[in-house]
């Protein structure tokens, strides 16, 4: 204080030390004209940048504080920076960016010999009315590690099977199916279960499909459609507004908001309380699990508003530039039907000042589609059946490989490509995978150009 | 040694192929590794991927502890982790004093002893260097080039006055990897010209007080056009398309990270396994993928290096070589932070009125006085280095450190403010 008194007293230095700072002023202004957070580039870390829009200081703040949490490895409990613990007592892995790296698409296994780095294996049994239970001792998850003095539920393996697809001008491609298996199950036979092998989803662009209104949704279900494709919203519970609403996030459109997504993840795959999942996941047989339970929830409101902001506001990588192909891919896109489900004609609801009444092109319709037997993994989801599966959003797509190398496609990440991922399709999808096949070698390429282009 | 190395790669062989013939072969739950680091997740990723495939009869479980947290849980859980990983040279340090690593095995080294006076293996052989992270400067040249500032290239750059509010600089004695900037900027240069190098640095700097990724962020955002930060958090940045430059100075304060089997690993085979691959061709290779980018030990590594990678081992010896020890290094975090960061509001005020009262043709011998005054270090090197204030930094309790630090921040403010009033002798009164 003493300084700052002394300083004004000079009228000629406070002019002068006004000029000077107004001239180191309009530098920072200048400087920060130019850092404008570019649109994202069609780079290795497309899938990392915030919405052009968010400029704000304190939302940038946020962002940052939500990235931090989302790239954070958790630890155990008695770790001295309390603010990440709470990792166990069973677990997939301790980080979200471990299951999605860059932000982007998890992968499968190549093999038996490979572990589970980037997918997990949801569980069930039977219920009543072709529902689906958690497993009495497993849970609805096998957790592959755990805290030590706790046995960790086992280990999921996958082998595959060749099928060769023929298409008609009689080039052939290997596709592989993949057959689950189990090992080391510390509590027990998985007889009878219901498995769902699962890769993670790219996480960006969720604050639009968010914000996607349920009326735009039950249009979708609702437009006309050639004959043999249906779709239909999948109903599921929301915890916090204890009421059933329709589900937009998951392989089956089985979680209703992002809010949720993040914290039932947060419970499955690092056992990480929150306020929506206050219980750690240990079933009643687990008794050293149930020992390690700690003072829940271990994941704050606060962190959990951080994280639901960061992947709100993770921006959409803008389409590359048109070339003839892409103009003919995209055509073809929709005359083989493939457009019927992976819409490019939604808008964004009132929410979110950032993300509201805009036109989307999430290539999506959030519909449930049955797809086939192939791809069925018989386990029913709210009331998604076995053979359906939510239209996963296409936007972005084109970029999963560059993002990450081994980035899979379809549910299980099964398919190592996108012309695989269109040759697993059936059901109501049967015709589109049918018209794939007859196209030429030149029609497809320029198809799969297009989808690369997103 | 021949031998050895020999029987060494044999046994590995034996361990692959064993596991090519039996084709299934695959960990059982006796056949893991527990590993503890504070590496990030994606380099956990890349080496559990690597490791599985050479090793695919062993499952990499890890155990991720932050190196504060590190030391008393390997000392308090004996029997619990087999191979410490990490980059935190005091711990491996202590963790050896106290009997709880293992030797290594020495044909699997070869990292030479230092590189330009940064110690890298241990010289009793408990642990050994995997990696070396280099502290330097992240640019961003089109920002520079549009202000019309050359990009710096030596730490001694960063004093030009155009650069004030322009670097992000990390604080020593919060961010981890900072700790031995200081030393490095001071090493080669006279205590008194060194100091003073620093003080100018300071002028210009925004202390950022979280490291990790944020250095670069102010860069990539435009809020800072040079960030001194490890060489690999700018490097996968660029690597993804950044438009950045990562310059190294002549002298650059290197990071070794290290690698150790514990006492009573109680996977004896698998712990060395692991241990053995961080330090392998194909360990060392790995630290070259875009999302680790480290600097690997092994110079025969660098034959294979993406084009345009920074090789240490080709830089120019220096004339000093001398690398301050970690209870010294915080010693001078510590006397920087009291001395210069505490006041820096203030000592920019000061200049900026030192600026002033030349502009006003104010006596020129009085104004040099005063800002000698300010550039000089509060105390002579010896004074600050002595037994008695390395004790207080080595102390398990914080108390004489913060009475040392605080005694210290007094000193400055009683510079500062006889230079205040020298200054406003000279404006005023004249």
């Amino acid at each position: 204080m003493h300084y700052k008194r002394y300083w004004l007293t000079s009228k000629t230095m406070v002019t002068f030390g006004m000029r000077l700072l107004l001239c180191w002023l309009f530098s920072q202004v200048a400087m920060a004209q130019e850092a404008t957070i570019p649109h994202p580039p069609r780079t290795a870390d497309a899938y990392t940048y915030p919405i052009a829009s968010l400029t704000d200081t304190a939302a940038l703040n946020t962002f940052q504080a939500g990235r931090t949490l989302f790239r954070q490895v958790w630890t155990l409990h008695g770790s001295e920076d309390s603010r990440f613990n709470g990792l166990g007592p069973l677990y997939n892995r301790f980080s979200c960016v471990a299951c999605h790296p860059g932000n982007g698409r998890g992968f499968a296994p190549d093999g038996p010999h490979q572990s589970m780095k980037a997918m997990l294996v949801r569980l069930g049994t039977p219920g009543p009315q072709n529902t689906s239970l958690p497993h009495p001792v497993y849970g609805d998850q096998l957790n592959e590690f755990a805290a030590p003095g706790v046995a960790s539920e086992g280990m999921a393996q996958i082998d595959y099977e060749p099928l060769t697809v023929t298409f008609a001008d009689g080039e052939k491609i290997l596709l592989r199916r993949p057959k689950l298996s189990f090992r080391d199950l510390a509590y027990g036979p998985l007889d009878a279960v219901q498995t769902s092998a699962r890769i993670a989803p790219a996480v960006f662009g969720l604050g639009w499909l968010e914000n996607i209104s349920e009326e735009d949704i039950l249009r979708q279900a609702q437009r006309r459609k050639p004959a043999g494709i249906g779709g239909r919203p999948n109903r599921v519970w929301d915890i916090a507004q204890q009421k059933v609403v329709i589900g937009k996030f998951g392989w089956k459109a089985n979680v209703p908001n992002l809010r949720q997504q993040i914290a039932s993840a947060f419970h499955g795959d690092l056992s990480i309380t929150s306020s929506l999942f206050p219980h750690e996941n240990c079933s009643a047989q687990q008794a050293a699990c149930l020992a390690q339970t700690r003072k829940s929830p271990e994941l704050s409101d606060q962190q959990l508003d951080d994280i639901q902001f960061y992947l709100s506001m993770l921006a959409v990588p803008p389409p590359a530039l048109v070339t003839p192909e892409i103009t003919r891919g995209s055509a073809l896109f929709k005359q083989v039907q493939c457009i019927e489900c992976h819409t490019d004609q939604l808008h964004s609801g009132p929410n979110l000042a950032a993300l509201k009444q805009q036109r989307l092109s999430p290539y999506t319709d959030l519909l449930l589609h049955d797809m086939g037997e192939a791809l069925a993994d018989q386990r029913p989801d709210f009331i998604a059946t076995g053979r359906e599966w939510r239209t996963p959003p296409l936007w972005g797509i084109g970029l999963a490989k560059a993002v990450h190398a081994n980035a899979g496609f379809l549910h299980d990440g099964r398919a190592r490509t996108l012309q695989e991922a269109i040759l697993w399709h059936d059901g109501e999808a049967a015709t589109a995978k049918e018209r794939f096949l007859h196209l030429n070698k030149e029609e497809r390429a320029a198809l799969i150009r297009f989808l690369e282009s997103l | 040694m021949t031998n050895r190395h020999h029987l060494a790669k044999m046994f590995k062989k034996l361990l692959l192929g064993g596991g090519l013939l039996l084709g299934s072969l695959v960990a059982t739950a006796a056949d893991k590794v527990v590993v503890m680091t504070s590496y990030p997740q994606e380099m956990i990723s890349q080496f559990e991927a690597a490791f599985e495939k050479d090793f695919p009869q062993y499952r990499l479980e890890v155990l991720w502890k932050q190196s504060n947290d590190a030391f008393s849980y390997l000392s308090q859980h004996p029997g619990e982790v087999d191979v410490y990983w990490t980059p935190s040279r005091q711990n491996f340090s202590r963790l050896a004093k106290q009997g709880l690593l293992q030797k290594l095995d020495p044909v699997w080294i070869h990292a030479p002893a230092s590189l330009h006076g940064t110690l890298l293996n241990d010289p009793q052989g408990f642990y050994a260097a995997t990696e070396i992270a280099g502290l330097g400067m992240v640019i961003a040249p089109t920002a520079l080039d549009k202000a019309k500032l050359r990009q710096p290239q030596d730490w001694q750059d960063l004093t030009n006055p155009a650069l004030q509010g322009m670097i992000a600089f990390p604080l020593p004695t919060k961010v981890g990897f900072a700790a031995g900037l200081i030393d490095a900027m001071l090493r080669g240069k006279s205590w008194t010209d060194g100091w003073a190098m620093l003080s100018k640095i300071v002028l210009n700097a925004r202390f950022i007080d979280n490291g990790a990724t944020f250095i670069t962020d102010e860069v990539v955002a435009g809020r800072a056009t040079v960030g001194i930060t490890m060489d690999f958090f700018a490097a996968s940045t660029i690597a993804k398309g950044a438009p950045l430059q990562y310059v190294y100075p002549p002298i650059v304060a290197y990071s070794p990270a290290h690698v150790a089997i514990m006492q009573e690993a109680p996977h004896q085979a698998a712990a060395e396994a692991f241990a053995q691959f961080t330090l392998s061709p194909s360990g060392q290779q790995l630290l070259f993928a875009p999302d680790i980018r480290k600097l690997p030990v092994d110079p025969s590594a660098y034959a294979h290096k993406p084009q345009g990678y920074f090789t240490p081992y080709a830089a120019p010896a220096l004339k000093d070589e001398h690398v301050r020890d970690v209870a010294e290094q915080n010693i001078l975090n510590a006397f920087f932070e009291a001395n210069l960061v505490k006041h820096q509001a203030l000592l920019q005020s000061l200049f900026v009125n030192i600026t002033f009262a030349r502009h006003l043709k104010r006596d020129p011998d009085k104004i040099n006085d005063i800002e000698r005054q300010l550039l000089q270090p509060l105390l002579a090197e010896p004074a600050l280095f002595t037994a008695e204030h390395l004790a207080a930094f080595q102390a398990a309790q914080p108390s004489e450190r913060e009475s040392l630090t605080k005694q210290w921040g007094e000193l400055a403010k009683a510079r500062y403010q006889a230079a205040a009033n020298a200054l406003q002798a000279l404006l005023v009164n004249q």
